[in-house]
């Protein structure tokens, strides 16, 4: 095992600085609902919202749908840059998340322990029934 | 050959060069491992060959701490409690036998390589030889399904084997009858140690049956092998010439009693496709003639990194979700909830086939490691046995690191399978502070005549010896000065394979 298995989400701070670097739009626009859906067709979004609320209950913050799009967006770009050339946004997300577990980026929903992306993701899909 | 104390005279005075007193895997392995050595051996035996109610009642005793099954969680008849033992055998890490600084009186005289020859034999004892406790590739190659690789480098994997489970006192029964110069006394309650007037040696065993006869055993070595729980009592009731107990002049006899807590109920991970949580870790598999199953544990380097104690977990399959059927409980509902929600996120397999199950529950059980703590003890109580004799007290007490310890190992262990894919985990921890009144132990009896160097730290030295009596031993998970997270009864047979080989050698 290396240090680097406890060392913080390096990669997730990278990818937040890449979406602030972005210029992420104050609210919700067209293009963000658009690629809001594209990141939200490989899931159930129904059954996603139920956990999302519950992240946006604790992370009120977060609570912005294009923030939640350029970050999920950029954890993307970020997996596809970093790991196996032209993977699909799923195999991105689903490396992503498991990096996230691996990092012990994790967040406690009423008793489910859950990556902080997949959790964001679920945000997005409450936001995105919300609107 | 095998003798009923019933059948004796009253008042009959025995000898012999060896008395070992209880005759469950302990004492059985170290008479079978001496047979043939040309000196005279006495296994002494409480109970006959099968079980029986009177008998079992000396195992009653009295709770102060933690409710404990004083009874239930030992037999008192030849074999010992290998008459209901469930057979899980693994060893101790490597890591448990240091000294680990955040483990309050933790470290083994000896190192885990000086264990592991004993080990190699006491698999064979057992019946599970050749081990393969730590063999991914031969489990990977004998189940035919590909072992994940460790993703956090938190939690690691070990292989629990599983015992027949050897039944001592049937498996080793013939062995015993046809042995020369072993004589197994059954129905032959130990009530004291004797000694010498200066205290220094142990002259002989005083015994009873509960027909009301009395003999006495005189011997030039005694091995005490009645278990974690009587080992302890069995001194302090030894007080004819020391007033607190034999081996207790520094106050050590009883203290520290630990247990492995066991939890279940504490996590259910959703597993949405089982390819990635391989048969091995969620049932026992049959191979080669052995039987064996996955166990998560913790790293060491996780383990020294947080300053936590061990671990070990295992799980099964409890639930499967049909695609369609209706949840019957919320706890159900949000499980199949999240499966339709991440599902895809877990598992790469692309859309499930037509009338596949939406997923599973993996359920998890966990058997802790507990920090040695003076004030767990053993002592005596005021009341009495049919023999007339102090039953024993036990106030079994569990703290913060051992608490805190498991708390991490569960979040760790969630963390982990969504590292791997395999799923992800509902948490059901409580309060992290303190025990759930569901915690209960695995019969497992550790610590209360513990092994250090320093006759102030502890009972017997590194040859099991009891410090300040030059011819009592004692044997038994007793003498564990910490009992790691794994099932006590491999090591103990390990510890009685090296005992024996001392008192081979002191002749
Ligand atoms: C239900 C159950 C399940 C278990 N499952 C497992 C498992 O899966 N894996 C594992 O590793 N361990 C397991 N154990 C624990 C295991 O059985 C013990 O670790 C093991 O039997 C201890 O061996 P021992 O020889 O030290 O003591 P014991 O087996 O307790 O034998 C002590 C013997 O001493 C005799 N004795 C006691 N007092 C006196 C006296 N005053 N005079 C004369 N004789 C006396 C007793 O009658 C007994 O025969 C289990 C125990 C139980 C009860």
């Amino acid at each position: 095992m290396t240090r680097d298995a406890f060392q913080p989400a390096r990669r997730r701070l990278i990818g937040l600085a890449l979406a602030a670097l972005a210029g992420v739009p104050a609210r919700a626009d067209v293009g963000a609902t658009a690629q809001a859906a594209g990141l939200l067709d490989a899931i159930d979004a129904e059954a996603a919202a139920r956990f999302g609320f519950r992240y946006l209950a604790q992370h009120t913050g977060e609570a912005r749908l294009p923030e939640l799009v350029a970050y999920l967006a950029a954890a993307i770009r970020e997996e596809r840059a970093t790991g196996t050339k032209g993977i699909s946004r799923l195999t991105a997300l689903r490396e992503r998340i498991r990096h996230d577990y691996r990092d012990a980026d994790c967040v406690d929903l009423d008793g489910w322990l859950l990556s902080r992306t997949e959790a964001r993701l679920c945000a997005l899909a409450a936001l995105s029934r919300a609107a | 050959m095998f003798i009923d104390a019933r059948d004796l005279p009253d008042g009959s005075r025995l000898e012999t060069d060896l008395a070992i007193v209880g005759a469950g895997p302990a004492g059985i392995t170290i008479a079978r491992a001496l047979q043939g050595s040309g000196r005279d051996i006495c296994l002494v035996e409480s109970g006959g060959l099968t079980p029986e109610s009177d008998t079992q009642a000396l195992a009653d005793g009295e709770c102060a701490g933690i409710d404990y099954p004083l009874q239930a969680s030992r037999v008192r008849a030849f074999g010992g409690s290998s008459h209901h033992w469930g057979g899980f055998c693994r060893p101790l890490d490597p890591i448990d036998f240091e000294a680990r600084d955040w483990v309050p009186h933790s470290g083994w005289p000896f190192g885990f390589a000086t264990l592991a020859p004993y080990y190699a034999r006491a698999c064979e004892i057992l019946e599970i030889a050749p081990a393969r406790f730590t063999d991914a590739a031969y489990w990977q190659a004998a189940s035919g399904d590909t072992l994940p690789e460790p993703a956090s480098g938190r939690v690691a994997t070990t292989f629990v084997q599983f015992s027949p489970p050897t039944r001592f006192g049937t498996r080793y029964h013939a062995v015993l009858a046809e042995a020369m110069y072993i004589r197994v006394l059954l129905h032959a309650n130990v009530c004291a140690l004797e000694s010498t007037a200066d205290g220094r040696a142990v002259s002989g065993l005083a015994i009873r049956t509960l027909d009301g006869r009395r003999l006495s055993l005189a011997a030039r070595t005694v091995v005490l092998a009645t278990g974690g729980l009587e080992n302890p009592r069995l001194l302090l009731l030894s007080d004819g010439v020391a007033p607190n107990g034999l081996g207790n002049d520094h106050d050590r006899v009883g203290r520290c009693f630990m247990e492995h807590p066991h939890l279940s109920h504490f996590a259910e991970i959703v597993v949405a496709d089982l390819a990635l949580l391989p048969r091995v870790y969620r049932e026992q598999l049959q191979v080669d003639g052995r039987r064996g199953q996955a166990a998560f544990h913790p790293s060491a380097s996780f383990l020294r990194q947080r300053r936590l104690l061990n671990a070990t977990f295992m799980g099964g399959i409890g639930t499967t979700f049909a695609p369609d059927a209706p949840a019957d409980t919320p706890l159900a509902e949000e499980q199949r909830a999240l499966l339709r929600a991440l599902g895809p996120l877990m598992s790469a397999r692309g859309p499930a086939r037509e009338g596949a199950p939406l997923g599973h529950v993996f359920n998890l059980g966990c058997a802790c490691e507990q920090a040695p703590d003076p004030d767990s003890r053993v002592t005596l109580s005021t009341t009495r046995d049919a023999l007339g004799l102090r039953r024993l007290r036990l106030d079994w007490r569990l703290g913060e690191l051992d608490r805190r310890s498991f708390a991490a190992h569960v979040r760790a262990l969630a963390q982990e399978f969504g590292a791997l894919g395999i799923g992800r985990t509902w948490l059901d921890l409580g309060d992290e502070h303190s025990w759930p009144i569901t915690v209960s132990g695995g019969n497992h009896h550790m610590g209360t005549t513990r092994m250090h160097a320093d006759p102030h730290q502890g009972v017997v030295d590194a040859d099991c010896r009891v410090h300040g009596i030059d011819n009592l031993y004692i044997a038994g998970s007793s003498v564990f000065p910490t009992g790691g997270a794994a099932n006590p009864t491999l090591t103990l047979v390990a510890l009685a394979l090296r005992l024996a080989d001392h008192l081979g050698a002191r002749r």
